[in-house]
């Protein structure tokens, strides 16, 4: 017994060290645990509050920026609008098509506080449960695909950015109609890897992708970013470089979008799977 | 209570909000961040108990956990790595001469700049490697990872060096 505490007191040091790292370690593999829970803690909704108030007082500096993108914007939908009304004058007849419901529910959130510096990065916007966005609702903005919330509070969420390696989504390359799997290698926070194209297809640099009609999270055919570059891998798969349209560091404004058919056909794939 | 006590609470607390706010906004080229937090391990004082300056590291790299990541534990543990190497680094580095414990602190005045250099260098370099092989954890690409834990060690050196010049007065001058 002596000799056992001279040795913690001879190595009390080394053994608090220990203690720490292992501490450490348990915090880090619960909170990556804690973090497949879809409802955010009270801790991350007291930071995403103080987030929100910082927000608030730096917001001012890059009005004039946001007002622009948003009067470009209003610009492109009233072009779409235009030629929406324009289309059919003859046949004035309205028809309800009472079967078929809105696909797509949009939302605009604000973004209170991003991270691209990191290799886990996620965003926080400010709607959450009261404003009925749950998990797996896709996030756009005006630019592009932003990412999928991930956990909600009652008034904020947390959304999986395209620049987080665990997210992934399916694209589609516009001109060769090719789909493959969008996901970040975490070297750039303006680029990422689509994989799973194969070699036969013709692939060129400045190609658009967009979302595929696959995703059952996005609406298909939004923008997510230009070929930057591609090259042959594994075998005859193409590794493509793509540059992202969104600049995750100048993103203020997104839109929420909840899907009317996500729940269902998640259920129905979920219940294949048994 | 003690007045430098009083005012190594202070930097522990201004030095996490500076990181949060300020320094975790700055990025050098795409993913390069600077982590200068660190400086409060780097100088505490060498009268503090080895003991004492881990569990300090140990609460300061919780703190930085708790406001900069979603993962608890990240630089808890880097900072405890270096918390507890901080010593034997020392000793290895101090002059000869120092035989009745003249440096307090480290700085570059009170080391000279070569060994403050050295020191600064293997333990951001220490923390840094634990920082983002522990981040990283499922992407295996060593080669970029060494490279991302040399340049951003580099980055923050040259911060902690910047800090250092602005803010420690020379000892000698003064007098």
């Amino acid at each position: 017994m002596n000799t056992l505490f001279r040795f913690i007191v001879r190595y009390h040091t080394l053994l608090l060290f220990l203690l720490l790292l292992g501490l450490s370690i348990v915090l880090m593999v619960r909170t990556t645990n804690y973090q497949q829970s879809k409802v955010m803690g009270v801790v991350s909704s007291t930071r995403a509050w103080a987030y929100e108030r910082i927000d608030d007082l730096t917001t001012y500096l890059s009005l004039k920026k946001e007002n622009e993108r948003l009067q470009e914007e209003n610009t492109l939908l009233r072009n779409q609008l235009n030629h929406y009304l324009a289309v059919d004058t003859l046949y004035t007849i309205k028809q309800y098509d009472t079967i078929k419901r809105t696909d797509y529910i949009y939302k605009s959130a604000r973004i209170v506080n991003t991270s691209t510096n990191k290799v886990k990065n996620r965003l926080v916007i400010n709607v959450g449960q009261d404003q009925n966005v749950g998990p797996d609702m896709g996030v756009i903005s005006s630019d592009g695909v932003v990412g999928v919330v991930t956990k909600t509070s009652d008034s904020y969420a947390v959304v999986l950015p395209i620049i987080n390696p665990e997210s992934h989504t399916s694209c589609r390359l516009v001109r060769s109609n090719a789909e493959g799997m969008l996901s970040w290698d975490a070297v750039n926070y303006r680029e990422a890897l689509l994989t799973g194209v194969p070699q036969h297809i013709d692939v060129q640099v400045g190609d658009t992708i967009v979302t595929s009609s696959n995703s059952n999270i996005y609406p298909p055919n939004i923008l997510v970013g230009t070929v930057k570059s591609y090259e042959v891998r594994s075998g005859n798969l193409y590794e493509i470089k793509v540059s992202l349209s969104v600049d995750y560091k100048r993103l203020r404004n997104v839109y929420v979008v909840k899907s009317d058919s996500y729940a269902e056909i998640d259920s129905l794939l979920n219940g294949s799977e048994r | 209570m003690n007045i430098s006590v009083i005012k190594y609470i202070l930097l522990f607390i201004l030095l996490i909000l500076l990181q949060e706010f300020v320094f975790d906004n700055i990025q050098v080229g795409t993913l390069l961040t600077p982590y200068v937090y660190i400086l409060f391990i780097l100088i505490l004082p060498f009268s503090y108990a080895p003991s004492v300056v881990v569990i300090l590291s140990f609460l300061l790299g919780l703190s930085v956990d708790f406001f900069t990541t979603d993962i608890l534990g990240l630089h808890a543990f880097a900072c405890t790595v270096i918390g507890y190497f901080r010593g034997f680094v020392f000793k290895a580095l101090k002059p000869k001469d120092d035989t009745e414990q003249k440096i307090a602190t480290t700085t570059i005045y009170t080391m000279g700049w070569r060994p403050f250099l050295l020191y600064v260098t293997i333990l951001v370099l220490m923390h840094h490697s634990c920082l983002f092989i522990l981040e990283t954890f499922k992407l295996y690409n060593p080669l970029y990872l060494l490279i991302h834990i040399l340049l951003n060690s580099l980055v923050s050196i040259t911060f902690i060096i910047l800090i250092e010049l602005a803010f420690f007065r020379n000892p000698r001058s003064q007098s």
